[in-house]
Parts: C-alpha cells; sequence; structure tokens
C-alpha cells in the first residue's frame, strides 16, 4: 500500500517535472522582465498548480524585499502586490538567509493578505529565486484560497521553478542591460559625429572667415583713407563711401557670425541655475533696455533645479532672444522672461524659460523659416540671419527645444520657449 | 621744432594691406612707416630701420607671427621693441598665445584706424627707454 501511495506521488511528481520544462520553455520567450514576472505567476498557478503565488526582489537595500507580481487574498493578479518589507520579518525567509538553503515549508503558519494584514492559518512554502551568486528574490506561496495542504512535493517542484525563474530572470536581466548600453552607445556615436561634423564646420568657417578678413580689412582701410582725402563740400562721393564703408561692416558681422559658428564644436558643461544666467543676460541688455524705454518683468522660479550647461553660450542664446526682443518693440513695451519647471514626463524633468515681449510680432508666413541661416527682416539695420541658427545649434548641442511663436490674441507679440533637461 | 615721428614697422604676407595701412598712417603725419611682406627680411629690417614699434600679422607662409615673437625676443632690438599683433584671427586661444608670446596688443582686422592708433601710441610710451 505504502510503495503504491509512494509510485503514484513519484509519478505525480514527473508529470509536474515535464511540465516545469514546458513552463520554463514559455517563460524562455517573454520579451521583458516585466512579462516573465506576470507568465511566472500565470503558470505558476495555471500549469503548475500552485495556489496563491507572488514574486519579491531583494531591494537596493538588501535588508528589504519589494513585492512585484502576485496574487491578492480575492484571487487577483496584481502588480506590486506589497510595499518594502524587511526580509528579516518573515521567519521563512530568515531561515534561507541564514541556512543558505534553497527553499523553506511551513506549516500552520499565520497567512496575511497583500496588506500584511492576517488571513487566518494555512501552510506557506516560500524558495529563493538565485542568479547563480545571490539571492535577488524569492518565490512565496500559500493555500489560503483553496485551502489544499502544501506537500514536500510542491516545495521541491516551487524550489525547480524558482531556480528555472532565477535562469530566465538573469538572462532577460542582462540582455534588457545590453540593450540599454547599446542605445546609450549609438547615442554617443551619434554625438561624436555630430561633434566631429561640427569642429569640421567650425575649422572651415574659421579658414574661410580669416582669409575674408584680410580683404575686408583691405577694403575698409582704404576707404577711410579715401574719405580723408575727398573733399567735404563734395556730398555724393562722400555718401557712396559711407555705403561701401556699412558694406564693409555688414560683410565683417556675417564673417563674426561665422566664427561664432565655429567655436560651437565643443560645450564647456558645468551646473548653473539659469535665474542667474537669466540676470546676467539682463545686465548686458540694460543700456538697451533704457534707451528704448522698455519695461522688464522677470517672474523666475526660486526652485528650479540646476542644470548642466556652457554658461557663456546660454547667456548668448538668451542675449540675442531679448535683443530680437527689444528690437521688436522700437516704441517701447514689456519684455517678460519666466522660469518654471515642468514635470509633465515621468522619466525627465525640465526647466522651461519663456521670453515673451509686446511687440508687432513675428507674420505667419516667415515663422518657418526664422530658424534658416542667413534669414533676416533685418538686413539693412545690419542684420546678418545667423543670430537664431547659431541660437538653434546651442539649444541643440545641450540636447534641449527651443519653439518660436506668436502669442494668443488678444495679446500681441512673439513668444520664445527654452527646454533644458535636469540631470 | 618739428616733433619727432614715430617709426612703425608693419610685417603682413598681404601686400595690398601693407600698402593701405602704410599710407593711411603716413597720411596722419605723425608716422614713419616701413611695410614688409617677407619675414625673412624682419631681422635685418629691424636693425637698419629700428622702429619704434612692430605691427606683426600671425598667419603667413614659412614662420608664422608667433614664431616671429620668438625670434624677436632672441635678439638685441627686438627683445626691447613693442610687437602688436594685427590679424584676422579673433579666437580667444590666438590671443592668448600671442600675449603668452610677449606682445603688447592684439589687434583684429578689419583694422578700426582708432583703435590702432591709440595702440601704438600706448605702445610707444610704454617701451623701455622712455
Amino acid at each position: 500500500m505504502g510503495r503504491k501511495v509512494k509510485k503514484g506521488r513519484d509519478v505525480n511528481f514527473e508529470k509536474r517535472l515535464r511540465i516545469l520544462h514546458e513552463v520554463g520553455n514559455d517563460l524562455s520567450r517573454s520579451d521583458s522582465i516585466n512579462t516573465l514576472c506576470r507568465r511566472v505567476v500565470e503558470l505558476g498557478r495555471g500549469r503548475l498548480g500552485f495556489d496563491r503565488l507572488s514574486i519579491w526582489f531583494v531591494d537596493r537595500d538588501p535588508r528589504y524585499i519589494t513585492g512585484s507580481y502576485g496574487v491578492n487574498e480575492k484571487g487577483r493578479l496584481r502588480y506590486e502586490i506589497g510595499e518594502r518589507v524587511l526580509i528579516s520579518g518573515d521567519p521563512a525567509m530568515r531561515k534561507i538567509c541564514a541556512n543558505r538553503t534553497h527553499s523553506v515549508l511551513e506549516t500552520g503558519v499565520p497567512l496575511r493578505d497583500h496588506q500584511a494584514n492576517a488571513m487566518g492559518f494555512g501552510s506557506h512554502a516560500i524558495a529563493a529565486i538565485w542568479n547563480g551568486k545571490e539571492i535577488v528574490g524569492y518565490l512565496s506561496t500559500d493555500n489560503l484560497l483553496k485551502g489544499m495542504p502544501i506537500t514536500d512535493h510542491d516545495r521541491d517542484v516551487l524550489e525547480l521553478f524558482a531556480a528555472t525563474f532565477g535562469h530566465l530572470y538573469s538572462l532577460k536581466k542582462t540582455e534588457e542591460e545590453l540593450h540599454n548600453a547599446y542605445s546609450r552607445l549609438k547615442e554617443m556615436q551619434y554625438k561624436l559625429i555630430q561633434s566631429a561634423k561640427m569642429e569640421v564646420v567650425g575649422e572651415l568657417a574659421s579658414g574661410v572667415a580669416h582669409e575674408v578678413k584680410n580683404p575686408l580689412g583691405i577694403i575698409l582701410g582704404g576707404v577711410e583713407y579715401l574719405s580723408e582725402k575727398v573733399a567735404s563740400k563734395d556730398g555724393k562721393v562722400k555718401m557712396m563711401i559711407q555705403k561701401i564703408s556699412d558694406a564693409v561692416m555688414r560683410a565683417d558681422n556675417i564673417v563674426k557670425g561665422l566664427l561664432d559658428f565655429s567655436k560651437l564644436s565643443k560645450l564647456d558643461l558645468e551646473s548653473h541655475n539659469l535665474n542667474k544666467v537669466i540676470n546676467d543676460s539682463i545686465l548686458l541688455i540694460k543700456h538697451q533696455v533704457d534707451k528704448r524705454n522698455i519695461a522688464v518683468v522677470r517672474r523666475l522660479n526660486k526652485n528650479v533645479p540646476k542644470v548642466n550647461i556652457d554658461k557663456n553660450k546660454v547667456e548668448q542664446v538668451c542675449v540675442n532672444l531679448m535683443m530680437n526682443a527689444i528690437n521688436s518693440m522700437p516704441d517701447g513695451g514689456t519684455l517678460t522672461v519666466l522660469t518654471r519647471v515642468d514635470n509633465a514626463s515621468k522619466k525627465r524633468r525640465y526647466v522651461i524659460v519663456e521670453i515673451t515681449d509686446t511687440g508687432s510680432g513675428i507674420p505667419e508666413e516667415i515663422l518657418g523659416k526664422i530658424f534658416e541661416p542667413f534669414f533676416t527682416t533685418r538686413r539693412n539695420n545690419g542684420g546678418t540671419g545667423l543670430g537664431l541658427s547659431i541660437v538653434r545649434t546651442i539649444i541643440d548641442m545641450h540636447g534641449g527645444k527651443i519653439s518660436i511663436g506668436n502669442r494668443q490674441a488678444p495679446q500681441k507679440g512673439a513668444r520664445v520657449m527654452l527646454k533644458f533637461k535636469v540631470n | 621744432m618739428a616733433a619727432v615721428r614715430k617709426k612703425i614697422l608693419i610685417l603682413d604676407d598681404e601686400k595690398d594691406f601693407v600698402l593701405m595701412l602704410k599710407a593711411r598712417l603716413e597720411s596722419i603725419g605723425d608716422y614713419e612707416v616701413v611695410g614688409l611682406t617677407d619675414s625673412r627680411d624682419m631681422v635685418k629690417c629691424l636693425h637698419e630701420f629700428n622702429p619704434d614699434v612692430i605691427l606683426l600679422d600671425i598667419v603667413m607662409p614659412v614662420v608664422d607671427g608667433l614664431d616671429i615673437c620668438d625670434i624677436l625676443n632672441n635678439d638685441s632690438v627686438g627683445a626691447v621693441t613693442p610687437i602688436i599683433i594685427v590679424s584676422g584671427l579673433d579666437r580667444e586661444s590666438d590671443k592668448l598665445k600671442a600675449f603668452k608670446a610677449g606682445v603688447v596688443d592684439y589687434i583684429v582686422k578689419p583694422v578700426d584706424q582708432k583703435k590702432l592708433i591709440a595702440a601704438i601710441d600706448k605702445a610707444v610710451k610704454k617701451a623701455p627707454g622712455d
């Protein structure tokens, strides 16, 4: 009789081992750690016959574990079934840690729901999940829902199941880490290529700028010499000489813009508070603001976190944008600068800088062109059209964003928004 | 008694620039100017003309302006003659190198006449022996 019972149990155990093998194959097709964990609980209950099943991972603080997928007291699959709990608070886990054993079965122990409320007494088995070197978590089962006893065989199957899971978990984690590392590498490679391109462009621009400056210098010097020699009553000739001089200065400004581009190949990144950068920029344009009767309103959020920026270049951006705003208000107006934090994305925070004016706004038909190099509506006033293209390049190099548009009616004027990543 | 004219030596490989700058400075009346386009004539001219100040370009074939600074620093006349760089290079790194080489001022082309005159007058005043 005893032999028949034992034989029956062996057959059942062998059957469950075969099922475990199939379950293992199924689990190996999981496309992420998240899916793997969910399938462990689903298949553990559905194919291996466990009652309640839950996964707990060892926290960064190894004294604690955190619940992953599990089954609540109503039999429903849940994610994040439990908060952080101390390992030392669970006798079974303590035994595993102390004795370095792989699994523990306890009977007649208090069973709890996911909020650790007592739900009566029953059996509870727990198996360590190993990644080959250390315990990364625990697979836990009890008989709260069906009340069927948990046997030594169940514990053995649980232990093998946890081993299978540990092996697959380790593989998936390595896979995900490799994937992330590859993505980071690709991003770094792209940035390096862009930086190398910018360096080449920069060298080219620098070389061209230098070569052009020589003939410009000759023209300007010659024009100044001629203007001294020409008789003062010949107004038309003097005017022509002045026009040549103005054209040379405009060409020189374009060359300066090219040289600015040539300096864009590298960023000198340090942690800065954008409010300070904005205040420093406003100081630089103070004279222009006072001259044109423009009010400056600052709405700077005191709690903006620091960002990694090249301070000189970002200051250049702010001054350029503020000067554009000032130039759009020849009869006076208001320049408003504000900073705020954007927490909308779960993955990343941003610091937003907004610069608005009460000027004439930007004609809709040119909004799509304003970032193009050499596009300008102020050519007769010395504009080179390089300012906004340099501004956008600097923002792009910081991994940020810039958008320019008109304020919503009935408000007049333009609005620029800059977005900087918070590290 | 007529004021003594200050002597200026210009070295730049751009011939038209040298001609233009020479004409401008001489037209003011306070300066006697010699212009060179070949750096190999520099040392000989330095000893014959004995300028009060040298206006020197940087980017030149064969020997650039900063190398010439080194040569002049080791010459008995060159070592006591102030050098003003007049160059199209506008980078901070170039200016830093020039000042480290011992120049007294740095003017970026195209040349602002007033700035150049002010730099020349300042350099001549500060020269040793004045």
